[in-house]
């Protein structure tokens, strides 16, 4: 245990010059892409005039060089101040504490639908390997990867918001609010991780133990749900390191198409008015969650398989 | 491809189909004009940007928090687009004073704020005077900038001293600026944003930030009564998105519907469309510092390039949603339009023989050169996020080719449209307008005082510069209209943007709403400034 301590520590301490490399990388992409935060803020008022225009970006600093820029920039981050919105002159920390529960909730329904269905599709097509059940459940997979979670989203609203009326086509705040959209975020993870769980199976139940508990009497179920399974999760489990920043990006999409208002839609919304304070928090509090998250998957290698050490 | 003559007939022909169409279309909610309406239930509306910040003082008016305001908010008077003369609002009356330099407001008497208390002189005079100081940080503060002085002359009247004699139309985000209490303001201004007072039709009473607001009816309100009991404003930025709501009857009112969803709406029995307008202009702006098309040099370039596009095929895209030819840049439906200007009705001929003047002729394979051997050759910057205008830039693209010009598009998202627009980085951009609802917006966009930030396409004229300043200050409004038609025929002869078709906004709602009998003839952009009094049947 004392090695898994070690271990995290050592990662976390590696954190800090990924994210200020992520820091740079966000600074220079935000401040170098085309387009002025304070000319858009006053794109579609035919009152504003370019003295309206330069105030604002002298109010906001925006008139100073860019390394200045970038250094008062630190010095806000360190003391956990991320600024407050150009566009809305809000705390940048509240607009994103007031979105996030919205995206982890999705996030999270996401992940519990991708990982029931792909271990359901999975297993079932390995266990039924060669027979019309494997075709079809792989077949199933291979639509759930090539739909664009886009249009997937939109005719699942069109199907079951305006045709049978059974769900919102969008917002949020119950749990019905939740279920097309998880189901199209999740949709392209579940078949990528059912046809994972599939060739991991298949690749266990050649093994000599599965052979061994079957020669003493173990029931199939027992063999395949105990042992096979056990064993056939952990390139699952690796692949959801990455599939949590999947999650966060595919929320984008997702969040827009069913009118959420999560992280994903407050940073479209912020790329698209250029609205640099809002972009930066956001991206360094995906940074935090992608780092975290895939810190968490290494150190859950040791639950999952106790062979595994850290040193 | 359309002569002049049939163009207008067939323009005319259009436009009254459209507005029989229209007539047939709210048919229902005409005769209920005189008819009392019904008060009670809820309205679902859906606006496209969110409700972010509700300090009118402090945060900009996005396209979404814009519309809760204008629900919470309210002005001392609103201009009317149509006759470019105000509305009374907080205001009941004023009279111009001293030549010009005082504006004199005589508030209405008894308008409560969503608090309770009454609005009086104080609280405009507090709120303009925190917009123009400049330690609050205002975006508002450059319009006050020709205000000297407010003074609360007694409890009910306010005095607006100007530094020089502005007319009261040219300073419409003085006279439209919402009023904020000066108690509740000045005891927590901080805490304003989040729990806005106003004396609007409808008070906030729950808000989620990005996914909706929730507003009650003011019973106090000083127009009237609104009927809606409640109003649930949702944010829903996807379009496609906001019409499927519409249909899966989760929203009652949707504005800006895409042209291309237009038909299959209106097949749909529980839905009613409107248009508004045409109020939308599109148009193509030349770069006038391009050496190729800018500039008062290239005016003959410029001309053959607006008789080598075919409007014909462009208007065609908006057969069906009440797209007309637009002559000028000037909707129709505004005062002091100029109907006589010079019209570059598509003529490939006339457009070559103009090229050949300038030096540009089409050699064997048919590619217009000039005596160097050059092919004519330009960019034209659009963008898809805005309705209808990659498909326009695509039609001109192929009118050009076929006399020999090799057409580049660039097509980028708005907000890379937008700075390349705004830094000059582009030779010709398809462009549309919905906001020039005066003739003194002329001056704004054309203006060679306002490059770049609302000239974007850097248009300089001394004549022009002079008629648009003379028209600041001119009283005398038949003389005043004189000035505009003059500046508009001077620009449709150079030619510093070339109006191509007028189209409509689209709105669509559920059949049972009903909606205010003058709200389509007001060419009113924005249908907030009527929610208080629409009613399900």
């Amino acid at each position: 245990m004392a090695g898994l301590g070690k271990y995290a520590l050592r990662r976390i301490i590696a954190f800090v010059p990924v994210l200020l490399l992520l820091l740079i990388l966000v600074f220079m992409l935000v401040h170098l892409a085309p387009g002025d935060p304070v000319a858009l803020m006053f794109e579609s008022d035919p009152r504003a005039t370019q003295a309206d225009i330069d105030r604002m970006r002298a109010t906001f600093g925006l008139d100073r060089p860019l390394p200045v820029q970038f250094w008062q920039f630190l010095q806000r981050i360190v003391t956990g101040d991320l600024g407050n919105s150009l566009h809305t002159r809000e705390p940048v920390l509240r607009m994103i504490t007031d979105r996030l529960p919205y995206t982890v909730t999705l996030g999270v329904t996401s992940l519990v639908f991708s990982i029931v269905f792909a271990l359901l599709l999975g297993v079932l097509a390995a266990v039924r390997r060669g027979t019309w059940i494997d075709d079809v459940c792989m077949v199933l997979a291979l639509l759930g990867v090539s739909i664009p979670n886009f249009w997937l989203g939109l005719m699942s609203i069109l199907l079951f918001s305006v045709i049978l009326g059974w769900l919102p086509a969008g917002g949020a705040g119950s749990p019905a609010h939740l279920v097309l959209p998880a189901i199209a975020l999740g949709t392209t993870w579940a078949a990528l991780s059912a046809r994972l769980v599939r060739s991991s199976m298949l690749e266990v139940l050649g093994q000599d133990y599965v052979r061994t508990g079957h020669a003493k009497g173990l029931t199939a179920s027992v063999v395949t749900y105990k042992h096979a399974l056990r064993n056939a999760v952990i390139p699952v489990v690796t692949y959801l390191g990455i599939q949590i920043p999947g999650i966060v990006g595919g929320s984008v999409v997702t969040e827009t198409v069913f009118s959420r208002p999560g992280i994903g839609r407050l940073l479209v919304e912020s790329i698209s008015r250029r609205d640099l304070m809002v972009v930066e928090g956001v991206v360094l509090m995906i940074g935090v969650v992608v780092l975290v998250s895939n810190l968490l998957v290494d150190l859950s290698y040791g639950l999952v398989d106790p062979r595994i050490r850290y040193e | 491809m359309l002569h002049p003559i049939r163009l207008s007939v067939g323009t005319f022909a259009k436009r009254i189909l459209l507005v029989l169409a229209l007539a047939a279309t709210v048919g229902q909610f005409v005769a209920a004009q005189g008819d009392e309406g019904r008060y009670g239930g809820e309205l679902r509306f859906a606006v496209i940007g969110d409700i972010d910040n509700m300090d009118a003082i402090y945060a900009p008016s996005g396209i979404g928090v814009g519309t809760a305001h204008r629900l919470v908010f309210d002005g001392l008077a609103l201009l009317n687009p149509s006759t470019g003369e105000y509305q009374p609002r907080l205001a009941e009356s004023w009279e111009i004073l001293d030549d010009g330099m005082r504006w004199r407001f005589h508030l209405r008497q008894g308008v409560l704020f969503h608090n309770g208390e009454e609005l009086t002189s104080e609280d405009v005079k507090y709120t303009f005077d925190v917009a123009r100081n400049p330690e609050f940080e205002s975006p508002y503060i450059a319009r006050f900038a020709s205000v000297d002085d407010v003074v609360a002359v007694d409890r009910y009247t306010l005095d607006v001293v100007l530094d020089s004699p502005i007319l009261p139309a040219l300073a419409q985000s003085v006279w439209e600026h919402y009023i904020h209490p000066k108690s509740v303001y000045e005891a927590d201004r901080a805490g304003f944003a989040d729990n806005p007072v106003g004396t609007g039709p409808f008070i906030p009473v729950e808000w989620v930030r990005g996914l909706q607001m929730v507003l009650v009816r003011n019973e106090d309100y000083y127009r009237g009564r609104p009927y809606f009991d409640r109003v649930v404003l949702r944010v829903m930025p996807e379009p496609a998105a906001r019409l499927l709501a519409l249909e899966a009857d989760e929203l009652d009112l949707v504005m800006d519907v895409a042209f291309e969803d237009v038909p299959r709406l209106r097949r749909d029995p529980n839905l009613q469309l409107f248009a508004t307008g045409p109020n939308n202009v599109q148009l193509i702006s030349f770069f006038w510092e391009d050496p190729l098309v800018g500039g008062a040099a290239n005016k003959t370039i410029r001309q053959a390039l607006a008789y080598a596009i075919d409007e014909g095929s462009i208007l065609a895209l908006y057969e069906d949603v009440g797209g007309e030819a637009s002559k000028n840049i000037l909707p129709p439906s505004t005062w002091g339009y100029n109907d006589n200007v010079p019209t570059y009705d598509f003529d490939p001929e006339r457009a070559l023989e103009l090229f050949a003047q300038e030096g540009w002729t089409r050699d064997a394979s048919g590619a217009l050169r000039n005596a160097a051997g050059e092919q004519f050759a330009l960019s034209l910057l659009t963008t898809p996020d805005r309705i209808g205008m990659l498909d326009a830039a695509q039609v001109i693209q192929q009118s050009l080719q076929d006399i020999g010009i090799a057409v580049r598009i660039d097509s980028y998202e708005f907000t890379t449209y937008f700075e390349d627009m705004r830094t000059g980085n582009y030779q010709v951009r398809v462009a549309r307008r919905n906001d020039i609802n005066d003739p003194n917006l002329l001056r704004t966009y054309f203006h060679s005082s306002t490059i770049p930030a609302q000239n974007r396409g850097w248009y300089r004229n001394d004549r022009v510069d002079e008629l648009l300043e003379a028209g600041l200050s001119e009283q005398d409004r038949d003389a005043r209209e004189r000035l505009y038609l003059e500046a508009q025929e001077i620009m449709a002869d150079e030619l510093p943007s070339y109006p191509i078709a007028a189209t409509p906004a689209w709105l669509a709602a559920q059949s049972d709403i009903v909606l205010p009998d003058d709200m389509l003839l007001s060419h009113m952009v924005d249908v907030t400034h009527f929610v208080w009094r629409m009613y399900r049947q």
